[in-house]
């Protein structure tokens, strides 16, 4: 029997009034390549500008997609359509062995605005956590876009560059042996291209990673932003004060949010645990909430305040 | 998506307001069977870790073997409340979807994959309610220990945490074993190859366990489970890691999908056979093959 196209058809989305928002799966084209992204819109009154969450690197990808799709929904279910997606490499895009680079993350994320721009119109502002703030913060002074929203950014390239090595290596010798000791204190024994989590990093894309400065990629942002730190204690992150700082005084209208819990050293890594008998759940879901909560104030007063200029 | 199959994501609605996020892969040709791919326990989304499963489905397309990958509701893409336990598998879920993927995909050959978690959901599926050709249960873990319950604050922590806390560990070491004989945990685990030894014996079935030639309990419990002379095919080989996350070289990748490719080809190359009754018992098999219980590593 063929297939039933029809039927996969009627399947493509669905509509939640649980949720407040109907979801569609879109096929885009971003990198030269397809990939699948899903269009959360809400069930009311719609918003004039839409989001685009732009996804973490390597890793972490897979670590903040539950805490992505949760904001990427309550978002829409306040009025604004969001999408997200995969780049190239990851997920179900079409290029699984390309070597990644923030290079390709960026490329596709404006590749990715380009076809939100053509679903809700020309005022579309990008979201991202941890590396996924990088890129926004790229794509958005490079768009010239006139909203953002970063969630723990990561402020320093060799600093993530690093702890994602790190990661790799104490991984390595406690588990499989392939790294000797001695060569986990010592990185200059790496070798050039390795593998983390399944992901080729190249010596090319380290240097790529390593010369990146969060403070550098918004030099020209005149647009409303805003910056959410996660923390275990309700303390501000010195990096992310003097951003936002610096942001305002560039002319940007930028905010700073700390939202604290227990479980915030967990953003970014894995989250789901063994929570009871023989059962898993998310550590994460009270930070998850109170993000969104921070998230939606700040978009209330948004609408408030009317749109923004940008550049 | 490339040029030997189509990808669509779906979504597919469980249980009246919960949706499935899945990823329909269809071949180019009418596909003359299909697989539904699942994950474990740990919320990792469809596409798997190192997208293993997104790497499964395009090359089952390359045979025309159709896919579904799907998550578990409340990972991923998928809505519902998050509910992933080990002895109580989400078994409606799998059930919904793998109907879902028969009639979409035009066939009622169906293969399941999973792994930990989606072994365990695939496993009661394929027993109990939906007619399957053939299983691929990774990490089934039929004689793993029980997992301790993360030191986690709020309501998750147990009752008696703070005994466990006041007793030292030598203690807890010796008492652990006694625990699980009370708790019921011993005998779930038994019950696993039980429920293996259920499946009908016209379903190819696919064990594929870490360090299987060190664990004797392992190996008379598959032995057991595959008695019969007239299972189809019943193989219990050697996986190279101890949990998915191992899985990151390119060669152990490639020796993973090479097995289930291999195993769901070999499998779907039969001619149909004819569904058990509602008894479970097989009425008539169009091809009856020798019975193949081994223990080999994977290429």
């Amino acid at each position: 029997m063929p297939v039933d196209e029809a039927l996969l058809e009627r399947h493509w989305g669905f509509s939640s009034p649980e949720l407040g928002i109907s979801e569609y799966s879109v096929s885009l084209r971003v990198g030269g390549g397809w990939t699948v992204g899903v269009l959360s819109r809400p069930l009311g009154h719609e918003q004039e500008n839409g989001w685009v969450i732009a996804h973490s690197f390597g890793p972490e990808q897979m670590e903040l997609q539950m805490t992505e799709v949760f904001l990427a929904r309550r978002v829409a279910a306040a009025g604004y359509p969001v999408l997200r997606f995969h780049c190239q490499g990851y997920g179900d895009s079409e290029d699984l062995d390309m070597s990644l680079n923030p290079s390709s993350h960026v490329r596709d994320t404006v590749d990715a605005v380009a076809a939100m721009r053509a679903q809700v119109g020309a005022n579309v502002g990008l979201i991202g956590a941890r590396f996924g703030a990088m890129v926004s913060a790229i794509v958005a002074e490079r768009l010239g876009l006139s909203q953002l929203i970063l969630i723990d950014p990561v402020v320093s390239g060799r600093r993530f560059a690093n702890e994602i090595l790190r990661a790799r290596r104490i991984t390595a010798v406690a588990g499989d042996g392939s790294i000797i000791p001695r060569s986990a204190i010592d990185p200059s024994t790496e070798a050039d291209t390795v593998s983390v989590n399944g992901f080729l990093m190249t010596a090319e894309m380290q240097r790529e990673l390593r010369a990146l400065e969060l403070a550098s990629c918004l030099s020209d942002f005149r647009g409303r932003s805003l910056v959410v730190q996660v923390t275990v204690k309700d303390r501000m992150q010195p990096a992310l004060a003097d951003l936002v700082d610096r942001l305002n005084r560039l002319g940007a209208d930028a905010a700073l949010r700390v939202v604290t819990d227990p479980f915030a050293p967990r953003f970014g890594r894995e989250h789901l645990q063994v929570i009871g008998p023989d059962s898993s759940g998310d550590l994460l879901s009270d930070l998850n909430r109170a993000l969104a909560r921070e998230l939606l104030g700040w978009l209330e007063g948004s609408e408030n305040r009317g749109p923004h200029d940008g550049r | 998506m490339g040029d030997r199959v189509k990808e669509e994501l779906v979504f597919v609605p469980v249980g009246g307001s919960a949706y499935i996020a899945s990823v329909a892969a269809v071949p180019n040709n009418d596909p003359r069977a299909v697989v539904v791919i699942t994950t474990g326990g740990g919320g990792v989304p469809r596409s798997h870790k190192y997208r293993l499963w997104t790497k499964l489905a395009r090359r089952l397309a390359e045979h025309d073997i159709a896919s579904v990958r799907m998550e578990w509701p409340g990972v991923g893409d998928s809505t519902g409340p998050l509910r992933l336990s080990l002895f109580s598998p989400p078994v409606d879920e799998l059930t919904e979807v793998a109907r879902f993927a028969m009639a979409a995909m035009g066939t009622t050959r169906l293969g399941l994959v999973g792994n930990c978690l989606g072994a365990r959901s695939a496993l009661q599926v394929a027993v109990s309610r939906l007619p399957c050709e053939s299983v691929a249960l990774m990490l089934l873990k039929p004689v793993h220990r029980r997992s301790r319950p993360t030191h986690a604050k709020g309501p998750s922590r147990g009752s008696f945490r703070w005994i466990r806390r006041k007793l030292p560990r030598w203690l807890k070491d010796f008492g652990r074993p006694i625990l699980r004989k009370v708790t019921g945990a011993e005998r779930r685990g038994r019950s696993v190859m039980q429920t293996v030894a259920r499946l009908p014996e016209t379903t190819d079935t696919l064990l594929l366990e870490p360090r299987i030639h060190q664990s004797a309990k392992m190996a008379a419990l598959v032995a057991s489970a595959g008695r019969g002379g007239d299972r189809h095919r019943f193989e219990l080989r050697d996986l190279p890691g101890v949990a998915m996350q191992d899985f990151d070289s390119s060669e152990k990748q490639e020796a993973l999908l090479t097995t289930l490719v291999d195993w769901f080809v070999e499998s779907f190359a039969k001619p149909e056979t004819v569904r058990p009754s509602s008894t479970g018992r097989v009425e008539q098999a169009a091809q009856a093959r020798t019975s193949a219980t081994s223990a080999r590593p994977l290429p």
